[in-house]
């Protein structure tokens, strides 16, 4: 009965309540969104890698290393030489290698040059391999094999011709001037950045950027090949051209004065970046060492575990600011709702006076206020927590394809349960404020 | 009749013996009334105009106050010696309560109000439901108003449903606090013929507290509270009641 004439109560209010339950809602939005994307930011890198010991590169920060070679995020810095990989490649404590040279992208996907390595070692998630979904590794330096979303959004099939020249995304349907790649093989989904990857081999990395080369002394014979792309690929194309020209430096000067026909075999590019697996862990250390005091080039080496510690410890004093304003703006909005009860509580004389002299307890009435503001948390928590759902829905895809972030949509993690049960807690808690200011009205019989 | 009545003592439905009330120490009395009883089933007009202190005396009478001195009596229980819960479970079975207005709460339909009194009454559903249609359709209130809310009711209707809400526990006493004060004169009339002789039976004592003279001849005693209480009433009030 108190929970009938509480909605009751409330619907006879409603402006103002739907005030307040939004209020409730958007800092419930604010602070559920907070947590979940940490929750599902941290959830998300740390199962993207594993089973890789050390990775390798220029001498950058770890965090920095991490965040380009493994998700994607940021620019990379210089490279590492093919001579500094073989002589990794020639270490005894390496089991294998898998090259990472970034640079390129091809219609807003990344193009990851590496080797066959990568299918046979890269480990994410809980130790999981990378699957095939149809297809399979490199055999030839033309293959492509691409991530899972990389295939779905773009419509790409085994077999298909796509032409990777130079940053240019394009598909070539027709025999073209460029370097054109066949898709050999389409990843299984693995909700890591994978999934949003071009993979090339090395020299056919390198075979593009000479073919690239070439073509830009015949930049004008492009230009009724990209009449034909749409507008969105267009604008794609400008904004690619900020990235490449770069990281992946051809080392060979030769390859750029022969036909692109002829490179294939030798891969002497400069990679981004190496992952390495060791035949024993315990060796990571000395070979950690080794590789951040090599003479010959400035190097980093990082273990990825400790880098994400690094990066979460980083991110610690920032979640907890995140953390102390979602509190105030609770905080605030508890005492929103608070306010508008207590003001309310003067139009509620009357039927005070009716409740009383007809047998309903004080403490009912208190009851009744409390239960008020309970079913405006509730529904301000619904509430809130459906507009981060939403949120979440539709930043998914963004999220992966810009942050290489895969997060679900469900934002009730224990966290936020503990978050709801404090919340409803200080709701009823600060209640008592309007509903104690009842409680002596209808006790003091003294109304009008 | 859930009527707890006890007859070993007086037999008296209201007995009060030398009450004083003010509403606190350094205030002067409100009311000074030395004696005032009724006996079980009589039926009683009390005129009064607002500030003789008739509105304190009801509070008293219902239990929601608690005289300052002397002893009030209702259906023969002492309500000083019961605890506010106890005082409050009291008037929810004993008293039915009729006010000039707001006798409903507005946001809720006829049937929630009536619920409301039903429930504190611990009345069962199905006889709840029977009682109120039986009440709702001597009150000629359409069925098809009944899950209307209360305050698109006219006023007449209004009070006429009061009657239902005040009477759907059968309680011994009734007060009525100035009724009809806001009906016309056919509502007024209508709405007493209903409240005499249709919705409550012979047994219940009834309390009916107004300032229109024209309905004392309904009653078979009359009382006024200048009578009763012996604080001078202020010249407004007394030119009021004239």
């Amino acid at each position: 009965m108190i929970f009938k004439l509480a909605i009751k109560s409330l619907l006879e209010r409603r402006i103002s309540v739907a005030l307040t339950i939004l209020a409730l809602a958007i800092s419930i939005a604010v602070v559920s969104s907070v947590e979940h994307i940490r929750g599902e930011a941290q959830n998300s890198f740390n199962r993207t890698v594993s089973g890789v010991d050390l990775i390798v590169g220029p001498r950058t920060s770890s965090i920095n290393l991490l965040l380009y070679s493994i998700f994607r995020i940021g620019n990379p810095g210089n490279g590492i030489s093919s001579a500094t990989y073989d002589v990794i490649t020639g270490d005894s404590r390496v089991a294998w290698q898998i090259p990472i040279a970034l640079g390129d992208s091809h219609r807003g996907y990344r193009v990851v040059g590496t080797e066959n390595t990568m299918f046979e070692h890269y480990r994410y998630g809980n130790q999981q391999p990378l699957v095939f979904a149809a297809g399979q590794q490199f055999t030839d330096s033309h293959d492509v094999v691409l991530g899972s979303d990389v295939a779905r959004e773009l419509g790409y099939n085994l077999g298909d011709e796509i032409v990777l020249s130079h940053g240019v995304g394009e598909v070539s349907f027709t025999k073209h001037d460029n370097h054109p790649f066949v898709v050999s093989g389409i990843l299984a989904a693995t909700g890591t950045p994978t999934d949003q990857a071009v993979h090339i081999p090395l020299n056919g990395l390198a075979a593009m950027h000479g073919a690239g080369g070439h073509n830009h002394d015949h930049a004008g014979n492009q230009q009724p090949a990209a009449h034909t792309q749409d507008a969105a690929s267009a604008e794609e194309h400008e904004h690619e051209h900020e990235h490449e020209h770069g990281e992946v430096a051809q080392s060979g000067a030769t390859n750029t004065t022969t036909d692109s026909e002829m490179v294939t075999e030798t891969v002497s590019i400069d990679v981004t970046a190496t992952l390495v697996g060791l035949h024993s862990r315990a060796q990571v250390f000395t070979l950690q060492q080794a590789i951040n005091n090599y003479d010959a080039e400035a190097l980093t080496g990082v273990i990825p575990g400790i880098a994400l510690a690094e990066l979460w410890q980083m991110m610690s004093n920032v979640e907890g600011l995140l953390r102390l304003i979602s509190v105030l703006v609770m905080l605030a909005s508890i005492l929103g709702l608070a306010t508008m009860l207590l003001a309310s509580i003067r139009e509620r004389y009357p039927e005070v006076n009716l409740f009383r002299s007809i047998g309903v307890p004080s403490s009912a009435l208190l009851l009744s206020i409390e239960a008020e503001a309970i079913l405006i948390a509730i529904s301000g928590t619904v509430l809130g927590l459906g507009f981060t759902y939403l949120a979440a829905l539709v930043s998914q895809p963004w999220l992966s394809q810009n942050y290489g972030l895969y997060i679900s949509a469900n934002p009730l993690s224990g966290n936020m349960m503990i978050f709801i049960i404090a919340l409803l807690s200080a709701t009823a808690l600060v209640a008592l404020i309007p509903a104690l200011n009842l409680y002596r009205v209808a006790n003091k019989q003294k109304l009008h | 009749m859930n009527s707890i009545t006890g007859d070993q003592a007086s037999g008296n439905a209201i007995d009060v013996t030398d009450l004083q009330f003010s509403w606190s120490d350094n205030e002067p009395l409100t009311l000074d009334i030395p004696a005032f009883s009724l006996s079980q089933s009589e039926r009683c007009f009390l005129l009064g105009a607002s500030g003789s202190g008739k509105s304190t005396l009801l509070k008293i009478l219902s239990g929601l106050l608690l005289p300052t001195s002397g002893s009030v009596d209702i259906l023969n229980q002492n309500l000083a010696r019961l605890s506010v819960r106890q005082r409050d479970q009291f008037r929810a079975h004993q008293i039915g309560f009729i006010f000039q207005q707001f006798n409903l709460v507005p946001y809720l339909s006829i049937l929630d109000n009536l619920e409301v009194s039903a429930k504190l009454n611990k009345l069962p559903d199905n006889t709840f439901r029977s009682r109120a249609a039986e009440l709702l359709k001597r009150l000629t209130v359409d069925e098809g108003l009944w899950d209307r809310r209360a305050d698109q009711l006219s006023v007449g209707q209004q009070q006429r449903v009061a009657i239902a809400r005040a009477m759907i526990h059968r309680p011994p006493l009734l007060i009525a606090d100035e009724p009809t004060s806001a009906l016309d004169e056919d509502a007024r009339d209508a709405f007493m013929k209903l409240l005499l002789h249709e919705l409550t039976d012979q047994a219940t004592t009834i309390l009916f507290v107004s300032h229109d003279r024209q309905l004392i001849k309904q009653f078979s005693r009359c009382e006024s509270m200048d009578a009763l209480n012996k604080v001078t009433v202020s010249a407004s009030a007394k030119e009021a009641v004239a």
